[in-house]
């Protein structure tokens, strides 16, 4: 009997889940508007799909299976996909490490202060690139704040590794919360009763119950470090084989190659699809 | 409560329709795309022309050459460009987007050391320091010159040892290539890099900088040129034009462009 309840609210904690990552709930009900309003809002929604396909696809027009053939023959293109690579390989698990304790912590206790938190680690999240990249020179930098602390860490491949982590830390660690703290209390309660100590309770019911919330996390977090580019150029700067990504090699060669760049960038579309469609369609609760 | 979302909904609407026919009816202005070392004396210039000029305004755009070019090749509108090297003004020329091309003003490299640093005498004791280089891409103008004038040097030394020693100290010296000559003297301003190589133009005295000058003899002439596009109007003539004038050529002169006889 304790089971069955358990079960059911696991359930309807779930949906709710997806609901409140991805869709909007009010707009689950589209009959529960009046008639115009209904045309209204398919109309806008078929205009912004338009808008979006019509910018995405002028890249695939633009670009020749050839072209996509040459990229991969290029040096300085093979070493722009080691690098993004593998600096993305080590800040998710960067990431990973220092999110999942941090979104657990602020999503238990609702405290005063996680408030203040919350906001400080917002902020990295809407910094526009620029700033990001020039706070990181002044702090990272040889007159930085930090500078005693470290050795000169802008133009190196550590650099590029604090930017990521930089942006990917405080998405990672929002979406987590969210999926965390929409997990039924009576399931936590009843750990809580059973026993559960501080490291079960994060190992053995959140996470489990928000595999959904931890994948699409991690995802939507690399995808954007992976696209990062204003500040990687300002704090990471661009140079081939060490800190030069596969974004600031799209822009390198936009300025020399366009038909490269489209190409590559053809090539980055496709590749930021792939986890997206798993997010979508694979990942089940 | 729908009433609500439709009339918000339909003001956006509204909103955004203003907005474009705004943007469309606002009066046109010169558009200028010109290389970013030239921003010191270009914004000066600017300001006298439209001072002179009351109903002509000036919109410049300020980016490495290659940034420019390929803007441009791309559509983007201009009535006037100001590259740092002939080279991307000769390809829009082939390609009949660009007409004229005249030299207007002339530079060269310097190295710069942020202050910090010991102040090095010559590229050799910089390339036998272990200063972090930043240099421009080398398909920015500064790069591409940083590059010739390195060569240069190189060829000047016999010794081919030393000469291999050199270049390999000159490649690991260089951290970033970045993508216009100022972002090169602002990263070394603040102390993101020890040393860089830009345009004499771009560095005017400063606490944060030292200057190190590098010989005739190896250093190169950067010749700044100036081209008008295919449906340039009238007014932006008078601006080719006004470039060209001894006013303009008085504040390029001093900025520390090196000046070119003007013949037309």
């Amino acid at each position: 009997m304790s089971e069955n309840i358990f079960l059911e609210t696991e359930k309807q904690n779930s949906s709710y889940q997806k609901a409140a990552l991805f869709s909007p709930a009010y707009f689950n009900d589209l009959k529960s508007f009046s008639f115009p309003a209904q045309i209204l809002i398919i109309l806008i929604a078929a205009l912004n799909m338009i808008f979006i396909a019509f910018v995405i696809s002028s890249l695939f027009i633009e670009s020749s299976v050839a072209d996509i053939i040459n990229v991969f023959s290029s040096v300085n293109i093979l070493s722009a996909f080691k690098i993004t690579f593998f600096s993305l390989g080590i800040s998710a698990s960067l990431t990973v490490l220092l999110g999942i304790p941090f979104s657990y912590l602020i999503s238990r206790r609702n405290q005063y202060i996680n408030k203040i938190l919350n906001i400080l680690i917002s902020l990295p999240l809407l910094l526009p690139p620029s700033i990001t990249g020039l706070a990181l020179l002044l702090s990272f930098g040889n007159r930085g704040i930090l500078s005693s602390l470290t050795s000169n860490l802008a133009f190196s491949f550590a650099g590029l590794v604090i930017v990521q982590l930089f942006v990917m830390l405080p998405l990672f660690t929002l979406t987590l919360k969210n999926s965390f703290s929409s997990i039924d209390e009576n399931i936590i309660e009843a750990a809580v009763v059973e026993g559960a100590a501080e490291n079960d309770l994060l190992f053995k019911v959140y996470l489990p119950l928000s595999l959904r919330g931890f994948t699409t996390a991690l995802i939507i977090s690399v995808l954007r470090a992976a696209g990062e580019f204003g500040a990687t150029i300002i704090f990471a700067g661009n140079m081939s084989g060490k800190t030069q990504t596969l974004t600031t090699a799209i822009y390198s060669l936009t300025q020399t190659n366009l038909s490269q760049a489209v190409a590559l960038a053809v090539i980055m579309i496709s590749a930021f699809l792939l986890p997206l469609f798993l997010v979508e369609f694979r990942i089940k609760d | 409560m729908e009433k609500i979302k439709i009339s918000l909904i339909l003001s956006f609407i509204i909103l955004i329709l203003i907005v474009f026919t705004l943007q469309t009816s606002a009066a046109a202005a010169i558009r200028v795309m010109a290389a970013a070392s030239l921003q010191e004396p270009l914004n000066e210039i600017k300001e006298k022309f439209e001072i002179e000029n009351t109903n002509s305004e000036l919109e410049i755009n300020y980016a490495g050459s290659q940034a420019l070019f390929s803007q441009i090749k791309l559509g983007v509108e201009f009535d006037l460009f100001l590259s740092a090297n002939l080279h991307y003004l000769d390809q829009l020329k082939k390609e009949n987007l660009v007409t004229k091309d005249k030299i207007f003003a002339k530079n060269e490299l310097i190295i710069i050391i942020n202050s910090r640093n010991k102040k090095v005498a010559n590229l050799k004791q910089l390339l036998n320091s272990d200063y972090s280089l930043l240099i421009g891409a080398e398909s920015v103008p500064v790069g591409d010159y940083t590059v010739k004038m390195f060569n240069q040097y190189l060829k000047s030394i016999s010794n081919k040892e030393k000469r291999q020693k050199l270049k390999n100290n000159f490649d690991s010296a260089v951290v970033s290539r970045e993508f216009d000559v100022k972002s090169v003297l602002n990263k070394v301003k603040l102390g993101a890099a020890e040393a860089g190589i830009v345009y004499l133009s771009d560095y005017n005295q400063d606490e944060n900088l030292h200057k190190v000058e590098i010989p005739a003899e190896y250093n190169i002439e950067a010749s700044y040129y100036l081209g008008l596009s295919q449906q340039s109007q009238t007014e932006a003539v008078k601006f080719y034009n006004y470039i060209l004038s001894p006013t303009a050529q008085e504040i390029f002169a001093k900025y520390n462009f090196k000046q070119v006889k003007i013949n037309e």
